[in-house]
């Protein structure tokens, strides 16, 4: 029975309200609630209820439903679940002469359900995203054909309406979830050192890409006792948030257990036993860590590691195999240290994961290869650890071809320096002359004393004395000239002089306009420059000898040595001239 | 070997040495207070020793050495030396020598002692 012009109008301009309505409203739980009170209106039922598809789950689910709790429905099961599956609208006018009817809803509520109209909701591209079912019309006949017709042309709206809003939403959700994810990765990277430490002895260069927004690699450098480093590479299995999760973890429990200043090999297996406590069973974490001190020597320990590359100026490359389980597998593991023997400068000690000699890209998918890793670093060990790392990070990329990496990658090169930059302690020219001592201002005092190391402190305070009276030294100065004359004065008597009594030691005080000059003679044979400790030398810094030419040079402006040694010329700026303007 | 100018406090693993000379050139002084420091060191393990020089005013590269000697032996022993009150010529001596890369200084004793005791070792 079709309407009346006048209500045919009224219907077609709410239709139209409607959709302009719907059409307006960017929130799903709104439109969807706008949608079920409009259809309610337009076919004017006692009851709506709009139902969602879940593809996932392959369910009908309703978000909106006038009396009812939440009603949930396979695809294809029931009235609103076949006009779901099949695209296709059902209008029964007496609901309990229909077979597909299920009654079991109105006996749980005591609602009587007479007549239903049920259409789907169709997006652009023919997909069903909904279901609208309204009930028991309320002149008490069954919905018309009129009545399909208008539901339909809503329905046309709604469903596009829909669409765009769970586009909508799913689009805010993926924000959320980027932006979550930028704020999980800014998290971790603030966990990763910043650059790289500046270590005595040591020069470090690396390099870290996840190929997620976190990633499952962790690399730390933790100073810790007498100026040694810690020097941490570890892999997470798998990557993402959860291995980011597991590293952060891993990193936590590190640092703490370092605190303790337990040995390498301990604190890795007390790690491995905290990480098997909370780590599910195929979770498990990769990681090998060195200590390097400052005399070159390096311990580490691998838990299941990528071993670590040792490349040497003698041109060898040696891998340092893993010495345990990775952690996590087993509680009871325990790990024990390997020794590298002492590093020489320029040798390299090269830690990296396995997304590195892993790097591949379509349409081969061939592996970049542990044996182009190790090439690269000899090709490139000569220029220093930042060029092996440059190198390494360039020929990787070149691999990958523009490709996404399939893992995380890290790369730790690590240079023993030369000794002069292991401890600089330059070295001005000490020189020991055969010849004379040059012509020089007159003796203005003089002494001689036998070689008895028990004068030594009568005769630094009268030579002492003689300076400060003179205004040439200042009181300031006495801490160096008791180090310089006791130092000269011991190699005078002891080795000069054999520690012999009966020869002598002279002392000699000079000046001129500029400088005053102390010489101290001995009677014995001299020495050459091999007798004296070159200090520049790395080992030099825990000997316990040899640092008195080094010290007498600080403060001296000039120390030299003639007669082949056995008499020392020391001198040093007045302290009552004026320095010469520059 | 007893060192005559050397008074020793210990507190559990902390141990004050303050040496009561003012110089330390003479190789009897040298070896008695290098001797006496490192038995302590040999003594206690984890040590925190912690050498007052506040009186010493001069020091010879032997009594530096002797120093270095020390360090070793506490290293053995897994502890610490901090060495307080060493007056800014000396403590010249030791960045020349960049040995003050191997101890810990300090002003005076008090602060490293509390430090040590809320980081034991």
């Amino acid at each position: 029975m079709q309407p009346d012009a006048h209500r045919l109008a009224q219907d077609l301009k709410a239709v139209m309200d409607i959709s302009r309505a719907m059409g307006s409203e960017r929130n799903l739980d709104r439109l969807l609630g706008l949608i079920v009170k409009s259809v309610t209106q337009v076919v004017r039922a006692d009851r709506t209820s709009l139902f969602l598809v879940d593809r996932e789950k392959q369910h009908l689910v309703t978000r909106v439903s006038q009396g009812a709790d939440e009603i949930r429905l396979p695809l294809g099961s029931g009235i609103a679940g076949s006009v779901a599956a099949t695209g296709t609208a059902i209008n029964i006018p007496h609901a309990y002469a229909d077979v597909r009817f299920n009654r079991d809803h109105d006996r749980s509520t005591g609602y009587i359900t007479r007549s239903i109209l049920c259409l789907p909701l169709t997006n652009y591209s023919g997909e069903v995203v909904g279901v609208i079912q309204a009930l028991n019309k309320l002149d008490g006949e069954p919905f018309n054909a009129y009545d399909e017709q208008v539901l339909a042309a809503l329905c046309g709206s709604a469903a596009v309406a829909i669409d765009n809003a769970l586009l909508i939403a799913r689009d805010r959700d993926r924000q959320r979830m980027e932006n979550e994810l930028e704020l999980a990765r800014q998290i971790q990277l603030s966990l990763l050192p910043a650059k790289p430490p500046e270590v005595v002895g040591w020069r470090v260069a690396s390099w870290c890409r996840s190929c997620d927004q976190t990633g499952g690699d962790y690399v730390d450098f933790i100073p810790c006792a007498d100026g040694q480093l810690d020097v941490v590479v570890g892999d997470v299995s798998g990557h993402g948030i959860a291995a980011a999760l597991l590293m952060s973890t891993a990193r936590a429990f590190l640092r703490a257990l370092l605190e303790r200043g337990d040995s390498p090999a301990t604190t890795i297996t007390s790690l491995n036993r905290l990480l098997e406590a909370d780590l599910s069973d195929d979770s498990f974490m990769t990681m090998v860590l060195a200590r390097l001190a400052q005399d070159g020597s390096c311990c580490f320990v691998s838990a299941g590691h990528e071993p670590p590359l040792v490349w040497r100026r003698s041109g060898t490359t040696d891998e340092l195999t893993s010495s345990g389980l990775p952690l996590g597998m087993l509680d009871d593991s325990t790990y024990d240290a390997g020794m590298i023997p002492v590093l020489a400068a320029g040798d390299l000690l090269v830690l990296f994961t396995d997304g590195i000699p892993d790097a591949h890209a379509p349409p081969d998918n061939q592996m970049w290869g542990l044996d182009h890793l190790r090439a690269t670093v000899t090709e490139h060990a000569a220029q220093g650890a930042q060029a092996v790392c440059d190198a390494v990070v360039a020929a990787v990329t070149a691999a990958l071809r523009g490709a996404h990496s399939h893992d995380d990658m890290t790369l730790v090169v690590i240079e023993r320096l030369p000794e002069r930059e292991v401890a600089p302690m330059p070295k001005p020219p000490l020189t020991i002359a055969i010849a004379e001592p040059p012509a020089s201002p007159p003796v203005v005092f003089e002494r001689s004393w036998p070689s008895r190391i028990d004068l030594k402190q009568e005769i630094i305070d009268q030579v002492v004395e003689q300076l400060l009276t003179r205004g040439w030294v200042t009181e300031d100065d006495r801490t160096w000239l008791y180090l310089c004359f006791d130092e000269v004065l011991v190699n005078a008597m002891l080795h000069g002089n054999e520690g012999d009594p009966r020869l002598e030691v002279t002392i000699a005080l000079r000046a001129d306009e500029q400088r005053w000059i102390v010489t101290i003679a001995d009677q014995g044979e001299g020495f050459s420059e091999t007798a004296v400790p070159d200090q520049a030398q790395a080992e030099s810094l825990v000997l316990e000898h040899g640092r008195g030419i080094r010290l007498m040079q600080e403060f001296l402006d000039e120390l030299t040595y003639y007669r082949g040694g056995s008499l020392a010329w020391l001198a040093r700026h007045r302290a009552d001239a004026p320095r010469p303007s520059l | 070997m007893s060192c005559d100018f050397l008074m020793v406090q210990r507190y559990d693993k902390i141990v004050l040495a303050e040496v009561k000379k003012e110089r330390l050139l003479d190789p009897a002084s040298i070896t008695s207070l290098g001797e006496a420091l490192i038995a302590e060191c040999d003594r206690t393990a984890k040590i925190s020793l912690v050498i007052d020089v506040t009186e010493v005013g001069y020091l010879s590269s032997a009594m530096i050495g002797k120093l270095v000697a020390v360090h070793k032996a506490a290293k053995v022993s897994k502890g610490r030396v901090a060495i307080v009150g060493l007056k800014p010529a000396l403590l010249q001596m030791f960045k020349v020598t960049q040995l003050d890369k191997l101890f810990q200084f300090a002003a005076d004793a008090q602060s490293v002692i509390l430090e040590y005791k809320r980081k034991p070792l």
